[in-house]
C-alpha cells in the first residue's frame, strides 16, 4: 500500500445504509438498517453475522446488483481506467458453458481489451493459480476446489480497485477452503486492493483480515468491531495455533453468539 | 459363541457384474427379435389373418422392393422430409429469438404469457381447415401446421430454459460488466440450450406427427398420404413399408439432433446427452 493513497476519503464509505425489500406486500422486510461503515484504501475487511443478517445484501449493494432504499454509499474511484468493484463468487458461479480461459476472461472481453493483452494477462493469472494445463477444459471436468481457483482468477483478472468476496469459500472442504484462504492471500498481497470479504465462518474472518465487524440479526446494523493485530504474511495454520488467536476470536464469538441466538428466536417465532 | 466373517472376493464380484450387463445386452436384442418371430409365426399359421398382418419376412421383401426397387416410397419420403425440415426451420427460428426475449425480459413475458397460455392447449391439427381456408391445399398449409406445432413447443422450453438459469450466473456476468445483449449471447443462449435441445427434440416428434396427419386428409403426395392410400386400397405391403420408412426415419432425426446438440453443447457431460 502506497503512503498516498492510505491517506484521504475512505475507499468504500457507507452512511445510514437501509435496504427494505417489499416484496409485493404492505409491509416488507428490512435488511440492512441504518447501518454505517468506512473502509480504508487496501484495508481487508470482513463482515461477519448470523445468516439472513443481511451481508450479503450489503455486499450486493455494494456491486450494483441491488438498489439501496436510503442512505447514501460513497466509492472512492482512483483509476477510472479500471473497474471500480468486482465480485468474488463461490464456485457455483462459474460459467459451466465456457472453458476455464473463457471464463477467467470474462470481464477483460466484456471491457474490449485487447486480444493479445488478454492473452498475457489470463495466461499470468492461470499460472499464478495452477491451472494452465485446464485452461481449455470446462468445469465439469474440474474438482470444487479447481473451479474456485478459475473463479479467483476471473475476479482478480479484471484488476478492480475494490474486491467484495460473498462467502466465496463456504461450498469447500476444510483443507481445501484453508489452502484456497492461502492462495487468496498470496495474490492478494502482490498488490493489496481493498477487500470487503463475507463471510459466517468467524476463524475465516480472523485469519484474513485487517478489521473483523460483526453485525446483528435482522435487521442488519452494526455490532461490534475489531483490529485483528496479527502481521502478514499469514500462514493460516501457524496463525490459528497462536493463544492470542484463540482469544480474539472468544471475543469475537462473544459478540456474535448472541446474534446468531436472535436471529434463530426470531426464525421460531416467524414459524410459529 | 460364534464369529461372523466377512471376506472379500474380487472375482467373483467382477463376474457378477459382467453376467449383469450381458444379461441386459441380450435382453435389448431379444426382446424385438423374439416379437418379430412371434409375429412371423403367428401369421404363418394364420393364428394371425395375414391379409392383415402378413409375416414380417415377406414386409421386409415388399419394404426393399418399394423403397430400392422403384416403388417410389423414397420420393414421398422425400416430399414428406422437406415439408418437415421447412416447416421445422420455420416454427424454430422465431420461436428461439422470441424464448430468449420472454425468457429475459419481464414485460415481454407480462405481455405473451396468457397468449401463449390460452393458444397453446389447443391441438395444432385442429387448426389445419382453418389454415386449408386460408392457404389453399399447397404446400403452404402443411409447411404452416408444421410450424405452428413446432413454434409452441421450442417457445415453451426456451423460455423454461431461460428462467431456470441459476440467477447467479446473471449477476456475476452483470457484475464483470455485461451489457443486456452480452448476458443475451453470453448467458442466457448458452445457459439455456440443453433445454432447448430438448424442445428441439419433441417438437421433430411433433412435426413427424402433424405432416403424417396432414397428409392422410389434404395431400397428394408424401408418405403419409401412401400409408393412408395403400390403406384405402388394401395395400397393406405399401402400409407397412411408410410405417417401417417412418420409424426409420424418425429413429435418424433424433440421432441427428443429438449429435448437433454435442457439437453446440460441448461443456455437458457426456452421459447426461
Amino acid at each position: 500500500m502506497s503512503e498516498s493513497s492510505a491517506q484521504g476519503p475512505p475507499k468504500i464509505r457507507v452512511e445510514n445504509a437501509t435496504k427494505v425489500f417489499s416484496g409485493g406486500g404492505a409491509d416488507g422486510v428490512v435488511a440492512l438498517e441504518a447501518l454505517s461503515l468506512h473502509v480504508r484504501d487496501g484495508e481487508f475487511v470482513s463482515i461477519v453475522g448470523p445468516s439472513g443478517c443481511g451481508k450479503s445484501t450489503l455486499l450486493r449493494i455494494l456491486g450494483k446488483l441491488e438498489s439501496l432504499t436510503s442512505g447514501r454509499i460513497t466509492l472512492r474511484h482512483d483509476d477510472e481506467r479500471k473497474p471500480i468493484d468486482t465480485i468474488l463468487f463461490q464456485d457455483s458461479a462459474v460459467f459451466p458453458w465456457m472453458t476455464v480461459r473463457a471464463n477467467v476472461e470474462y470481464g477483460l472481453r466484456r471491457r474490449k481489451v485487447r486480444a493479445e493483452d488478454r492473452l498475457r494477462i489470463v495466461d499470468e493469472f492461470l499460472a499464478k493459480v495452477g491451472l494452465m494445463r485446464f485452461a481449455d477444459s470446462y468445469p465439469y471436468q474440474l474438482s470444487g476446489g479447481m473451479k474456485q481457483r478459475v473463479s479467483i482468477a476471473r475476479t482478480f483478472v479484471n484488476d478492480p480497485e475494490i474486491l467484495l468476496m460473498d462467502e466465496p469459500f463456504a461450498a469447500l472442504d476444510e483443507p481445501n477452503r484453508v489452502l484456497q484462504q492461502e492462495e487468496l492471500l498470496s495474490i492478494w498481497a502482490s498488490d493489496r486492493k481493498t477487500v470487503l470479504f463475507i463471510t459466517h465462518n468467524l476463524e475465516e474472518a480472523i485469519v484474513l483480515s485487517d478489521r473483523v465487524v460483526v453485525m446483528t440479526a435482522r435487521p442488519g446494523r452494526m455490532k461490534a468491531e475489531f483490529d485483528v493485530p496479527f502481521g502478514r504474511p499469514r500462514a493460516v495454520y501457524e496463525l490459528k495455533r497462536q493463544p492470542r488467536f484463540g482469544e480474539l476470536a472468544a471475543k469475537i464469538w462473544g459478540e456474535l453468539h448472541d446474534e446468531v441466538m436472535r436471529a434463530r428466536a426470531d426464525e421460531e417465532k416467524a414459524s410459529r | 459363541m460364534k464369529t461372523i466373517d466377512i471376506v472379500g472376493h474380487p472375482e467373483r464380484d467382477l463376474r457378477r457384474e459382467q453376467r449383469r450387463v450381458m444379461i441386459y445386452r441380450s435382453l435389448n436384442v431379444l426382446s424385438p427379435v423374439s416379437l418379430l418371430l412371434l409375429w412371423e409365426l403367428l401369421s404363418r399359421t394364420d393364428v394371425l389373418d395375414s391379409r392383415f398382418f402378413p409375416p414380417p419376412s415377406q414386409v421386409s421383401l415388399t419394404f426393399i422392393d418399394l423403397t430400392f426397387g422403384g416403388g417410389g416410397l423414397l420420393g414421398d419420403l422425400g416430399v414428406s422430409l422437406a415439408r418437415i425440415l421447412g416447416g421445422f426451420l420455420l416454427g424454430a427460428v422465431p420461436a428461439l429469438v422470441l424464448g430468449l426475449a420472454m425468457g429475459l425480459l419481464r414485460p415481454v413475458r407480462a405481455a405473451l404469457d396468457p397468449l401463449i397460455s390460452f393458444v397453446y392447449p389447443v391441438p395444432k391439427l385442429a387448426i389445419l381447415p382453418l389454415l386449408i381456408l386460408i392457404l389453399g391445399l399447397g404446400e403452404a398449409s402443411k409447411l404452416a401446421v408444421i410450424a405452428i406445432g413446432v413454434f409452441f413447443q421450442v417457445l415453451i422450453n426456451t423460455v423454461a430454459g431461460v428462467l431456470n438459469i441459476p440467477a447467479l450466473y446473471f449477476d456475476a456476468a452483470r457484475n464483470l460488466g455485461a451489457n443486456r445483449w452480452a448476458m443475451y449471447r453470453t448467458v442466457a443462449l448458452p445457459g439455456a440450450l440443453p433445454t432447448i435441445f430438448a424442445g428441439l427434440k419433441i417438437a421433430m416428434g411433433t412435426a413427424f406427427l402433424l405432416i403424417v396427419a396432414a397428409e392422410f386428409v389434404a395431400a397428394q403426395s408424401g408418405i403419409g398420404y401412401r400409408v393412408w392410400n395403400s390403406w384405402r386400397t388394401f395395400d397393406l405391403g405399401v402400409m407397412y413399408s411408410g410405417l417401417i420408412l417412418l420409424a426409420v426415419t424418425g429413429l435418424v432425426a433424433q440421432l441427428l439432433l443429438a449429435t448437433i446438440q454435442s457439437i453446440f453443447v460441448p461443456w455437458q457431460r457426456p452421459d447426461r446427452l
